[in-house]
């Protein structure tokens, strides 16, 4: 497999008029195409990103969290620290006893 | 092959079409508030496919007789597959006060993933004291 592509593009989605208020959102789209002689592959990543809320008091923006994805990049985060702190004291260790 | 990836290329573009509109999903009165869901989405899919000559069970600089042209044809093959994956992620929440953006988490991969973490760090834990307490 050869010539894969990635792109990211911002896309705006199609208003949802809610009552009074206009919601605009918009949508991260990673897409990754691909292939070669014989073959190819095409895959796309829709993520929700923002929405600017249009009412009476004005606008506003909101950022739409992937809150599951935070959390475990958290806990890899927490699992690389242990790892590193205790290969930092297990080196400290043999190296004093050295 | 050409045709092949013209037409992936048709079956991404609608589907990405499709898609953008399937994130932000529709409005849904409930008790007085609208609810709208929030969805990540990701598909993905390939194919492949060859074609080479058919020589059948002679050996490829067999002659070639009247009587079985079509063990000498041009053969071809391919196959493909794909798969697609919708995850709600939050919903909005409009009142009479605004918009408010409700996220929602995977409470089982979060589950999943302390147990891991719980497990990784009992392991460095004991390995340090390992380290320590070895003569």
């Amino acid at each position: 497999m050869n010539n894969i592509k990635t792109r990211i593009r911002l896309v705006a989605g199609t208003p949802i008029q809610v009552g009074a208020r206009r919601l605009l959102p918009s949508i991260l789209v990673t897409t990754v195409e691909g292939g070669g002689p014989g073959e190819t592959i095409r895959g796309a990543r829709l993520r929700p990103s923002s929405i600017v809320e249009q009412g009476p008091e004005g606008n506003r923006w909101h950022t739409i969290p992937n809150t599951t994805q935070d959390q475990l990049s958290l806990m890899a985060g927490i699992g690389l620290g242990v790892a590193l702190l205790s290969s930092l004291i297990i080196l400290l260790i043999e190296f004093k006893r050295a | 092959m050409k045709e092949l990836q013209e037409l992936l290329q048709k079956i991404t573009g609608i589907s990405e079409k499709a898609n953008v509109d399937m994130v932000f999903g529709a409005p849904q009165e409930v008790a007085g508030r609208t609810l709208i869901p929030v969805a990540e989405v990701s598909y993905g899919f390939g194919a492949g496919f060859g074609s080479g000559p058919h020589s059948g069970d002679q050996e490829p600089d067999a002659e070639i007789t009247e009587t079985a042209p079509e063990k000498h044809e041009v053969a071809g093959g391919g196959g493909g597959g794909g798969g697609a994956k919708v995850r709600p992620i939050a919903y909005i929440e409009v009142d009479s006060a605004g918009a408010k953006i409700v996220p929602i988490m995977d409470e089982k991969k979060i589950a999943l993933a302390g147990i891991l973490l719980v497990a990784w760090i009992c392991g460095w834990i004991g390995l340090v004291l390992k380290t320590i307490f070895k003569q």
